[in-house]
């Protein structure tokens, strides 16, 4: 076997910083990171966590995914959403769930919301915002339900009720005129409805279909696309296009065969007994 | 001059934290730094440095110190993203004021035979805020000319204000509407006059000419212009500018054999390509959406008008049917 000559540590690879950070100041940005603008909520209920998120991801003011998921999956029962650049939140909370995973076989035990939100926080501080990850975590474990925003930094939050994302004023203006304690499944679900369908209206950075999360003790609904207004409409023309509309200037189709040569290979047959 | 030699009356090197003696007499030293810096922190001692007693050069990483009865000069450095909170900053602070915003948005006016279309959506954003849903960007100048503004929302009204004004005024000295490509010329120079402090905004100009056919005119924000077929401007341009040249002009598309493409399309054909190329752009671009607003300019005598009368809400702008006619046609888009 082959021993790689160059030693990589592991982790994150810094080795094109020097070169990219040369290239910036020379007028050479580096390219955009798809960024999930966002809106993504969480409200805690009477049985349990209810978690929201929006569907819209977007590169500057392009819509770059029209319906994608940014409720992650952490453990069973514990589930984050996550907004800000779209591969750190994916890649961090993936990381997190197998590292929970873990966790929970070593222990033998069910793992704690605490204990994913520490480990998240803690990775996060380490890179120093660097990481842009901003989430929504949320859970119910051996103590309860809990639910906790990360911010890109490492610091933490412990609330009935949070949102994040460039929509989180719209929906938490709906969460402070709507929220109570102990409220019924049916209600903290259209509340969080409510506050999302807020981001996806009135925040550029949000879009799209609703996706809901409902944790109880012992079960975890996800709701992907529990409410859909913003369907595509109809074109007025189609546009397909007739056989032949395509130009080409030259047609060559190749015999692939340029030469066929046998050797035939002295010697006895082949052994088929 | 310094304890360790390291710095001299005419000029030496200094490290970082490093402590310069300098004569209780009054001198003048000058230094060069090692490290490239922004600008630097003085830390003094024994008596205070003012800030009119040095002067750093970022550029050639010098320091000029005229020392006063100092004894010494302990010379922090700090890095040009930290800002020091005590001390003064040997570097001339630049602020600057910008009258200028992007509100978003997108226009588009295509030309045909004998009528014009010119469209827009009716969303005014800044950043992810959308400041109303229902801001027109397309305006009626006379029976015969509609005017598209796109860009700083501030300075298309403005504009618009000060081109019907300028129109009032031809009506008033010549007793007849100013001709389309007069409009356009005017349009020039009036961006043209603001060169160095321009209208932030792209127009589109589209109506009916003298001779009665269609005609689009766009302009850039300094007011060079160019009569098309077709044009898209605004967040959007990039996407529904190649759909209109393929649709429009039909680039890359080779005509069926012994056939050639139509040079003027119809005006349902050409209604059907602006909402679909609004929808198109509101289902990718974030700025674009809420509402769309179509106006319709058909010249004289246009057969044209026989296609309009089953169009869902439709308004006619125009008093009489014996010029030029000007229609509008308000569609809704998507909110998100």
């Amino acid at each position: 076997m082959t021993v790689s000559s160059v030693f990589s540590p592991p982790g994150f690879n810094f080795s094109n910083e020097v070169r990219n950070n040369f290239m910036t100041e020379k007028g050479l940005p580096l390219p955009k990171a798809t960024s999930t603008g966002t809106t993504i909520v969480g409200c805690l209920f009477k049985d349990g966590i209810v978690l929201g998120a929006d569907t819209r991801a977007t590169e500057g003011p392009i819509i770059a995914d029209k319906n994608c998921e940014k409720i992650h999956y952490i453990t069973e029962s514990i589930r984050c959403c996550g907004a800000g650049t779209a591969a750190d939140t994916e890649f961090t909370t993936a990381l997190i769930s197998s590292n929970m995973e873990l966790h929970g076989l070593s222990t033998g035990r069910k793992p704690r919301v605490v204990t994913a939100m520490t480990m998240l926080k803690q990775m996060l501080f380490r890179y120093q915002g660097h990481v842009g990850a901003a989430l929504v975590l949320g859970g119910v474990d051996s103590t309860g339900p809990h639910l906790f925003t990360i911010h890109p930094h490492g610091s933490t939050d412990k609330l009935p009720y949070v949102t994040m994302g460039s929509g989180s004023l719209a929906a938490m203006a709906v969460f402070e005129s709507g929220w109570q304690p102990n409220m019924e499944r049916e209600d903290a679900l259209k509340l969080v409805k409510a506050a999302i369908s807020a981001g996806i209206f009135n925040d550029l950075g949000s879009g799209s279909n609703i996706d809901a999360c409902i944790i109880t003790e012992h079960h975890t609904e996800m709701l992907r696309n529990v409410e859909m207004p913003n369907e595509r409409v109809q074109k007025e023309r189609r546009y397909g296009f007739r056989r032949g509309t395509t130009a080409w200037k030259t047609e060559n189709v190749r015999n692939l065969i340029v030469k066929e040569e046998m050797t035939f290979v002295g010697g006895d047959a082949m052994d088929t007994t | 001059m310094s304890d360790r030699g390291k710095s001299s009356e005419k000029g030496g090197e200094l490290v970082f934290g490093e402590t310069i003696r300098v004569p209780t007499v009054r001198r003048a030293i000058h230094l060069s730094i090692t490290r490239p810096l922004s600008f630097l922190i003085l830390r003094f001692p024994l008596r205070p440095i003012y800030a009119q007693q040095y002067s750093f050069d970022p550029l050639s990483q010098s320091l000029f110190i005229i020392a006063s009865r100092l004894s010494s000069v302990n010379l922090a450095f700090a890095r040009s993203n930290s800002m020091p909170d005590m001390v003064s900053i040997a570097q001339p602070q630049q602020r600057q004021f910008n009258p200028y915003s992007e509100n978003g948005g997108t226009i588009l006016a295509i030309a045909g035979a004998d009528f014009s279309v010119i469209a827009g959506d009716t969303r005014q954003s800044e950043g992810y805020s959308i400041q109303t849903r229902y801001a027109p960007k397309v305006f009626r100048l006379t029976d015969k000319a509609v005017l598209a503004v796109n860009g700083f929302a501030a300075d298309g009204n403005m504009f618009v204000k000060k081109v019907r004004q300028r129109l009032e005024w031809y009506r008033h000295a010549h007793a007849k509407d100013m001709p389309l490509r007069a409009i356009a010329r005017l349009i020039q120079t009036m961006l043209y006059a603001r060169r160095f402090f321009p209208y932030y905004v792209y127009n589109i100009l589209g109506g009916i000419e003298d001779d009665g056919t269609g005609a689009v005119y766009s302009f850039d924000p300094v007011g060079s212009y160019e009569r098309e077929a077709c044009r898209a401007a605004g967040a959007a341009q990039s996407l529904v500018q190649p759909f209109l040249d393929n649709q429009i002009y039909f680039k890359n598309q080779t005509p069926a054999p012994g056939t050639s493409h139509p040079v003027h399309l119809p005006l349902s054909t050409v209604l059907s390509l602006v909402i679909d190329s609004f929808t198109s752009a509101t289902e990718r671009h974030i700025e674009v959406g809420d509402g769309l607003e179509m106006y319709v300019v058909l010249a004289k005598g246009s057969a044209s008008v026989q296609g309009l009368g089953n169009i869902r809400g439709i308004q006619e702008l125009t008093a009489t049917d014996d010029g030029e006619r000007v229609f509008v046609i308000r569609r809704e888009l998507k909110k998100d």
